[in-house]
């Protein structure tokens, strides 16, 4: 996939040195040493499985660790006394056998969030506990032995490389998948669900990949722990337990591989030590415990995280977020000039986007009220109207966020009545009034993600430049919000789509970003060869961008026309700016000068509002 | 069938109570309380130890174990308010499970291999119900826990002080600048909580093993009460504690008796994603 293996390749050959030396310290350690190194890599790699659910895909479930104990009892089973399948091979089956188990687990999340899925997930550990305690799987009762390879190496040395070996394949694994589409969707959703959505992200494939993938790590981990102790032992998957490893995967930030490795050798050596001492291991615990709390109170003392900030610090790699850019000036007749029309535009094409008899109720409210609007291809369409008009209702409606709406939809000639969110986002896209772009990405990797298959990286690379962004591999969250909306604009862009809905674009902007932002937006409907819907309180900017109006009141279009008429009426301005003489005056003025209007400083303060 | 829901009317008990101050502490404070169990259970085992050290009575342990289970409140109370008065509520509540590894280690310092004897509560007289002899003793506690579900409400509704927390609950730095003492607030709010905790700990003390996790542990059927009332109503959380009492009482004697602990949670999940049905985006807009 386009930039995947440049983008992994540096964090992959750091794992992998780092672990190859892990691997050599294994040759001068003691038998004990040994041991304890072999757990900690099984330990890491449960951190691996908790990151990549939590620290990635940002969904709250404690049961990634408990899930380790199907793949336990899967290599007690299979290698066990009767010994039918050797260790790696079982290793490899007990992952495989926990993938449909980690997809039942992450069901629940398809619907239950946040705190309510942490107390379901719980529920899960709970009955994993409770039936490794009833005795009736492999392992969970007896102790049995299971063979290692020993390679003919000596003491634990054979247990030691497999473990880390393990380790390393798996964070190679993640690695790449963070990368990939559906590792971008993973951040996609702990951003925002609608927004990734909107970027055609299937919310549902997002979370159940990130949950079975997980389950395959922990159940990894779970069989590595089987070939070290000897048993399925029900403690080592007990409430308790899982707890704790949640605990250390958030202080040691396991969404990180480095996080996860930390967790592994601090848990095992700590454990360790604390024998040795003659102390009790729960005392460790009680440490761990600490440890979470005062990384919580400060997320950036996640180790991982302060490790990448170091290292970042050291190599310099942060660029310069602020390289100026330009901001282009509007003139009309020019950019009307230049902007190439497609050859096949006129009558006999379908619309863009055909919206006819919408009307949405929430509850007794009438939010829209047999709202009918066209917007042909290759042209810019203003949508205005007083807050609490309806105009986020319709956007949500059409681009699929409404459960329930009568009326149809169309795009390009095609009813997407049916299709869900991240369908219609083949055909239709839109961006959100807020910020919705998903801060640790780059410009690259978020156009990436909300690209249509197959768009080559070429386009993302001509889009990224259409919008006015030099730090394509800069984290959004460090650009100005200008850009981060602009990105959103360019995301909707690489997806291909015949109509483009932008909610407020403008909102939070100067007046010369806004004017910078209308060059942009005129020329999209030509160069892109799609439909355009605005969204705005601004109404220099609409006046510079649309070529026609529809304006809504209470659910309503109360007019619709060329843009220049339509901010003439003397009812859209009463709509739009209350029943006052001024305002309506002030209305003619914006359009006799034909200059900028007069916008307030504070946007919000001075959103007009029509009751 | 009928003995045994009498009979999961001790451990139902026990769920209500907690699961009233899950929610209370969910809605007056932004936290899910993951460490509710171990922290009333700390108490609990508190009591156990001035019995064993000062000879303490029943009845004079008892009281001082509720004490220290408020001390403990206070403490984690002061250690939240100081550090994550103003994180989320995920945050919150990541808190509150590393707090709960860390109390379970304690806890299982205090109670590790040493046998405790403490007298059973319901010994005492019974009454007959439906041909079945139930403990007067866990009526009085169920009672008592649907009591306080109702009476935190009404305290929280008619009250200048549940004005106040739930001032501090919808906006605790407005709350804050209109003089509402917030951190003593929120404090008092872990304490209550704690001691309640520890009482309902001590209804099943002497029953128990001399483990103390399962103490801990009692806290996740009250979180799963505590979500059949969607964190919101402490009356529904209340009787949902107690059916689940009932529910793995009535399971235990079956044929999949040794799943017990696990039958509430099929339940529970099935019951949440049936009202959640509708909740398919994250945010509303």
């Amino acid at each position: 996939m386009y930039g995947l293996k440049r983008a992994s390749g540096t964090p992959l050959a750091a794992m992998l040195c780092v672990v190859i030396v892990v691997m050599a310290l294994g040759f001068v350690l003691s038998s004990y040493w040994q041991y304890v190194g072999a757990v900690g890599a099984a330990e890491a790699i449960f951190g691996l499985s908790i990151g990549m659910v939590y620290g990635q895909a940002g969904m709250l479930s404690l049961c990634q660790p408990a899930i380790g104990a199907i793949g336990a009892w899967s290599v007690a089973y299979l290698s066990g006394e009767e010994g039918w399948v050797p260790l790696p091979w079982s290793l490899f089956l007990g992952a495989i056998i926990a993938i449909p188990i980690g997809l039942a687990a992450g069901l629940p999340a398809l619907r239950l969030r946040r705190v309510n899925l942490a107390i379901v997930t719980l529920g899960f550990v709970i009955v994993i506990d409770t039936v490794a305690q009833a005795g009736q799987v492999a392992g969970s009762q007896e102790s049995i032995f299971v063979k290692t390879p020993t390679w003919d190496l000596a003491g634990y040395m054979g247990l030691y490389l497999l473990c880390w070996l393990s380790f390393a394949a798996l964070a190679a694994l993640t690695i790449v998948l963070r990368r990939s589409r559906w590792g971008l969707s993973w951040l996609a959703i702990a951003r925002s669900e609608r927004a990734a959505a909107a970027m055609g992200v299937s919310v549902m494939r997002a979370k159940l990949t990130a949950f079975a993938i997980a389950a395959f790590i922990a159940a990894w981990a779970g069989g590595l722990l089987v070939a070290a102790f000897g048993s399925a032992d029900p403690s080592n998957f007990d409430p308790v337990v899982v707890l704790t490893l949640f605990a250390l995967a958030v202080m040691m930030g396991a969404g990180y591989w480095e996080g996860a490795l930390a967790l592994g050798i601090f848990s095992a050596v700590s454990s360790a030590l604390l024998e040795q001492w003659g102390l009790t291991p729960d005392l460790g615990t009680a440490l761990f415990a600490i440890g979470a709390i005062t990384v919580l109170g400060n997320e950036d003392a996640a180790f991982s995280v302060m490790i990448r900030r170091q290292v970042a610090r050291l190599t310099k790699r942060r660029a310069a977020a602020g390289e100026p850019v330009a901001l282009r000036s509007f003139t009309p007749a020019g950019a009307a000039a230049t902007v190439p029309r497609p050859a096949d535009a006129g009558s006999s094409r379908p619309p863009a986007l055909a919206i006819s008899d919408m009307t949405v109720n929430f509850g007794a409210v009438r939010a829209l009220d047999d709202v009918s609007l066209t917007v042909p291809c290759g042209e810019v369409v203003g949508l205005v109207g007083p807050n609490g008009a309806g105009k986020s209702t319709l956007v949500d409606a059409a681009t699929g966020f409404l459960a329930t709406y009568s009326g149809s939809v169309r795009v390009d000639g095609a009813q997407i009545d049916a299709l869900p969110a991240a369908k219609r986002a083949r055909l239709v896209r839109r961006t959100f009034q807020q910020d919705r772009t998903i801060g640790e990405l780059t410009a690259e990797d978020y156009l990436r993600l909300a690209a249509a298959p197959g768009t080559s990286g070429k386009r993302i690379r001509e889009i990224i430049e259409f919008v006015g962004c030099r730090n394509s591999r800069t984290p959004l969250s460090s650009l100005d919000v200008r850009l981060r909306r602009l990105l959103m604009i360019g995301a909707c862009l690489t997806g291909a789509p015949k109509a483009i809905l932008v909610d407020e674009p403008a909102a939070g902007l100067s007046v010369e970003e806004s004017i910078d932002l209308a060059a942009r937006l005129v020329e999209i409907p030509g160069r892109f060869d799609c439909g355009l819907l605005v969204i705005e309180h601004d109404m220099e900017l609409v006046r510079l961008v649309c070529t026609s109006l529809v304006v809504l009141d209470f659910g309503k279009v109360i007019a619709s026309g060329p843009t220049a008429e339509i901010l003439q009426r003397p009812d859209v301005a009463a709509a739009y700016l209350g029943d006052d003489v001024a305002a309506e005056k002030e209305l003619e003025d914006i359009a006799a000068r034909g200059a900028r209007a007069p916008v307030p400083d504070d946007k919000k303060a001075g959103e007009p509002h029509g009751r | 069938m009928v003995a045994e829901m009498l009979a999961g009317l001790v451990p139902g008990g026990v769920y209500a109570a907690l699961a009233v101050c899950i929610v209370l502490m969910y809605q007056m404070l932004g936290v899910v309380n993951f460490a509710l169990g171990a922290m009333g259970g700390l108490g609990a085992c508190m009591s156990l130890l001035f019995v064993r050290w000062f000879g303490l009575g029943p009845v004079p342990s008892t009281l001082a174990a509720v004490v220290c289970g408020g001390i403990i409140g206070v403490v984690v109370g002061l250690l939240v308010a100081r550090y994550f008065l103003e994180a989320s509520v995920e945050l919150r509540t990541t808190v509150t499970i590393a707090i709960t590894a860390g109390l379970i280690a304690v806890g299982d310092r205090i109670l590790n291999g040493a046998t405790y004897s403490f007298p059973n509560l319901f010994a005492g007289p019974s009454l007959e119900i439906f041909g079945t002899g139930v403990p007067i003793g866990s009526l009085v506690e169920v009672a008592a826990a649907l009591l306080l579900a109702v009476g935190v409400q009404v305290f929280l509704r008619t009250t200048y002080l549940g004005a106040q927390l739930r001032a501090m609950s919808e906006r605790p730095i407005t709350a804050g600048l209109l003089g509402i003492r917030v951190r003593t607030l929120t404090v008092a709010v872990w304490a209550f909580a704690s001691a309640v905790a520890t009482i309902a700990v001590m209804v099943v003390l002497p029953t128990s093993t001399t483990s103390f996790p399962p103490l801990a542990y009692l806290v996740i059927f009250a979180l799963g009460a505590a979500l059949l009332g969607l964190l919101r109503n402490m009356v529904i959380a209340a009787v949902g504690g107690v059916l689940i009492g009932m529910l793995q009482s009535i399971v235990q004697p079956s044929a999949i008796g040794r799943y017990t602990e696990a039958v509430p949670f099929a339940v529970i999940v099935l019951v949440m994603v049936w009202w959640r049905r509708r909740d398919v985006w994250s945010e509303a807009r």
